[in-house]
């Protein structure tokens, strides 16, 4: 839909929805604000107020066009022709990870199940990713995004099904390593 | 707890069947197992209250990360001892009931008795959820204390900077003519820059906790409706909610005002979601 036919969809101050989400997957991978402003001409005042703005047009848009295509974009962030170069410092086993979950969707579900288990757990599963397998949270968000889009209805039972096998056994793992759950000597 | 081996009367009494020994074990278990899962809440509870408020308060990161990791790993504690239960329910009381109770004639002694038992062990579990439930509502709680704390202090400190700000250039003091949680241009009056005003942490916190504050403000209404299912309250609660979110943030009252013709458009068409 073009912003003639959705009014929500112009551009604040110069920065459409498709700037404001590679923007945001850029700052979510490491890259500076700096570096990005002086890419795009803008100064805090104006991205503060455009990080607001987009975040309320999203909020009373009942078509949920903006939603989707923000993920959409955001998926597509790394490749924003004014953005593109950037990028934030990674590992060679970071980047060898990244790949691996960008092309195995079973190393990518085992993550997602690892992360919910570590969340459950009281540890910040997104970090966690980061310091066991180098992989940022935009990285890992936009990889997401990806197989959303990919994902087949016949298949995404499978996938649900190994994401849920493996956050049971990562659920098993941390409190292993971190001396057990509190009810552990409760059996019936 | 109802004692309906009692009802085995010995003349009316049927072959007993050779799940007996395990029901009546399954049974006293069941709500033994539960007293001691419901003292590991109330434990847990006991010890974790006083670090999750001690966290909020000393927590100087403005979105009290340490403080939620903390609950994360509290609450996953809770969720994993209603997750025993939930196993042991499965296993032990409904799998045990739907194994022998359809092989007993409907209305009979023994199938009565499966009746009952299951009956009784599921109010037990529904005693047990309420405790869990009202665990995890105090360990909300704690979060939602502070807003009303954290909103103060923001409008405070504004008090107490507002006349003093300098221009970058010229010096000159310059007046902070409202509450901003982003940052801001200031031009000074008498060199004419344009200054960059840069919130606090904690006043870029006013954003995100205006809508939280304003629902915590109008719980009770939301309560209301939950309990009486009707649509003008919950129409009610959805426009005070939103004059309260106007009132901590009215710089973003006309896109609230927006945002809530689109709530009540979504509930008029979908009142049951």
């Amino acid at each position: 839909m073009s912003n003639q036919e959705n009014p929500l969809l112009a551009p604040i101050h110069g920065i459409s929805l498709k700037d404001y989400a590679a923007i945001a997957m850029k700052l979510s991978t490491g890259v500076t604000e700096e570096e990005i402003f002086r890419a795009l001409g803008i100064d805090s005042v104006i991205w503060d107020e455009v990080n607001t703005l987009w975040g309320k047009r999203m909020q009373e848009d009942s078509s949920y066009e903006l939603v989707t295509l923000y993920g959409q974009y955001f998926m597509e962030g790394a490749t924003h022709p004014k953005l593109e170069s950037m990028q934030a410092e990674s590992t060679a086993e970071g980047n060898e990870n990244l790949e691996k979950i960008t092309n195995d969707r079973y190393f990518y579900e085992e993550l997602c199940g690892a992360r919910q288990a570590a969340y459950d757990y009281g540890i910040d599963g997104a970090q966690w990713i980061q310091d066991n397998y180098g992989i940022n949270l935009g990285d890992f968000q936009a990889v997401a995004m990806k197989w959303m889009t990919q994902s087949d209805y016949n298949d995404m039972h499978q996938f649900i099904d190994y994401q849920q096998q493996k956050q049971k056994e990562y659920a098993e793992k941390f409190p292993a390593q971190q001396g057990g759950n509190v009810a552990d000597d409760v059996s019936f | 707890m109802l004692d309906f081996f009692k009802r085995l009367t010995g003349s009316n009494i049927q072959a007993p069947p050779q799940w007996l020994d395990e029901f009546r074990d399954n049974h006293k278990r069941w709500f033994v197992f539960l007293d001691k899962l419901e003292e590991k809440m109330d434990e847990l509870g006991r010890a974790a209250v006083p670090e999750l408020i001690a966290a909020m308060r000393e927590d100087a990161d403005p979105y009290h990360r340490v403080h939620y990791n903390m609950l994360l790993g509290v609450k996953g504690q809770y969720h994993h001892i209603r997750g025993k239960a939930q196993q042991v329910f499965e296993e032990k009381v409904a799998g045990f009931f739907n194994f022998n109770v359809g092989q007993q004639a409907f209305g009979s002694e023994f199938y009565q008795l499966l009746q009952d038992f299951y009956d009784d062990c599921t109010g037990r579990y529904e005693t047990f959820e309420e405790k869990y439930l009202s665990w995890l509502d105090l360990l909300d709680e704690i979060g939602a204390q502070d807003l009303e704390r954290q909103y103060q202090a923001i409008l405070h400190e504004y008090e107490e900077i507002k006349d003093r700000f300098c221009c970058k250039q010229c010096g000159a003091q310059l007046s902070i003519p409202k509450l901003f949680f982003i940052n801001s241009y200031i031009g000074c009056p008498y060199c004419h820059t344009q200054n960059t005003f840069e919130p606090s942490m904690q006043a870029k916190q006013l954003e995100h906790l205006g809508r939280s504050l304003a629902e915590q403000r109008t719980k009770h209404l939301l309560k209301a409706y939950e309990a009486d299912k009707n649509p003008a309250s919950y129409e009610r609660y959805l426009r005070e909610m939103f004059d309260e979110w106007n009132k901590i943030v009215p710089d973003l009252q006309s896109q609230n005002e927006r945002f809530y013709e689109r709530m009540l458009e979504d509930f008029r068409r979908y009142p049951s979601l």
